[in-house]
């Protein structure tokens, strides 16, 4: 199974509007669900107006919720 | 060449004293650096105020550079004497070290100075000569790489008196445990701790004196360059980023959009983590040959609140990148910012506290700050 690259911006505005949030969210799933996710972390995804930001295979999206990542990557 | 003089000292009370009765005071000068240690009569409140009385005393009159003769003799006019012992006031020894190695010391009732050459203790050519009926020591010498100075309240010299030893350590035992300990290559903090722990453990926990010693050196300076926000001219990208590559010295990155800049311009990877050491300071990043890289704004307010603690430049310990920054900050003698003025629009819409939210300002303040510790420090726009 193809891996989903999930890139959370940790910019400035990112980080104040919640990326660490993002990042536990994806972190807290099951460990399977996990297994297939490549989590990493990006700087500023040049989306600071729409904060927080993630880029998921490619595209981004932002603003997004904890709750609307999970469902998209799982 | 020019060095930098690094300078530590520590005290200990009196057993039960909550006070201490030597007192320290050190002046950084453009030229050098100036350390006064004052061993006040007695011990607790008294002493302490003595102490403090004649070191202020001597480092306003030098500050003001007063000849010599009328420091000694203002601080002979102005302190009391005992009037059951009808001695002294307090002792004083001055100490003003250039930059470029020459010293000048000073030494009026104190105990003599311990010079090390090459780790031995080395005799300093006293000249003496009296100011108002006081004999007053100088000495004109010259202080290498490598050399070590300490000057030390007769606390030291006298440790182990009602405790492990009658006579107490002396002169010599202080010199043969320096020697002992620059043997060992510690560092200068850590020389001038084991010492004041050496006498603690004679006076059996208990000192029977206060007792104080500085220990000054010098080193080559420690230079660090950083670099923050993007530049106005994106012409200047590359520019600015070379700077910091053939800096000498440390190197730091604040900001995430400038890190991706200097990574393009210079062709190195950026590598982000998801450490969050502390929840309000974004994690680090990673660039080869960059000593440091974190995001910017908030990193660097919150290195500027560590900076301002009260009372001390203390280290601060943590592994959040302003812990890190102000550590490299703290350890660094010459600092060069190199600072990008472009506006992060995005920025502007944050709900940040406005002075918070200007780069530029508080770049300011982290330079005012930085200069208010004795740092050198030069600004670069872009
Ligand atoms: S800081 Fe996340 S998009 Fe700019």
């Amino acid at each position: 199974m193809k891996k989903h690259l999930v890139e959370v911006c940790i910019g400035t505005s990112c980080h104040l509007m919640g990326a660490q949030d993002l990042i536990r969210a994806v972190q807290g799933l099951p460990g399977e669900k996990l297994n297939s996710i490549q989590l990493k972390t990006v700087p500023c995804l040049k989306s600071c107006d729409k904060s927080p930001a993630v880029r998921i295979n490619g595209q981004i999206f932002a603003p997004i919720t904890p709750e609307e990542l999970i469902k998209k990557i799982t | 060449m020019n060095f930098v003089v690094e300078d530590v000292y520590q005290s200990m009370s009196r057993y039960g004293e909550e006070l201490c009765g030597d007192h320290v005071e050190v002046l950084k000068k453009e030229d050098g650096t100036i350390l006064v240690l004052s061993d006040g009569l007695g011990s607790g409140v008294k002493a302490n105020i003595l102490a403090t009385l004649t070191t202020k005393i001597a480092i306003g009159l030098i500050e003001k550079n007063l000849p010599l003769e009328e420091i000694i003799e203002t601080i002979i006019e102005t302190l009391p004497i005992c009037e059951v012992r009808e001695i002294a006031y307090s002792t004083l020894a001055v100490l003003k070290i250039y930059n470029d190695g020459r010293a000048y010391l000073i030494e009026l009732d104190s105990p003599p100075a311990f010079f090390l050459k090459q780790g031995k203790v080395q005799p300093l050519y006293m000249k003496e000569r009296r100011i108002k009926g006081k004999l007053i020591k100088e000495a004109h010498f010259k202080l290498e790489l490598g050399d070590y100075i300490f000057l030390t309240s007769d606390g030291i010299i006298h440790a182990g008196i009602g405790g492990l030893m009658d006579f107490g350590l002396g002169w010599d035992g202080v010199a043969n445990h320096l020697e002992e300990l620059a043997a060992e290559g510690l560092s200068l903090n850590r020389m001038v701790e084991k010492m004041i722990k050496i006498c603690e453990a004679y006076y059996l926990m208990e000192p029977g004196d206060d007792f104080t010693i500085i220990g000054a050196r010098l080193r080559k300076p420690r230079y660090l360059t950083i670099m923050t926000g993007p530049p106005i001219n994106p012409s200047d990208d590359f520019i600015m980023s070379r700077r910091l590559l053939e800096a000498r010295g440390k190197k730091v990155i604040c900001g995430g959009t400038t890190a991706q800049i200097f990574a393009r311009e210079t062709g190195c990877e950026l590598e982000c983590t998801f450490n969050y050491v502390d929840p309000d300071v974004p994690p680090i990043s990673f660039i080869e040959g960059v000593d440091l890289v974190t995001e910017g704004l908030l990193t660097l307010n919150r290195t500027l609140e560590y900076l301002q603690r009260p009372g001390d430049s203390e280290m601060p310990l943590g592994k959040d990148g302003a812990s890190l920054l102000a550590r490299e900050l703290l350890e660094s003698d010459e600092i060069h910012f190199l600072v990008g003025r472009a506006v992060n629009e995005a920025h502007q819409n944050l709900d940040l506290p406005v002075n918070l939210g200007i780069r530029t300002q508080v770049i300011k303040r982290l330079v005012n700050t930085l200069k208010g510790l004795n740092k050198k420090v030069k600004i670069e726009w872009f």
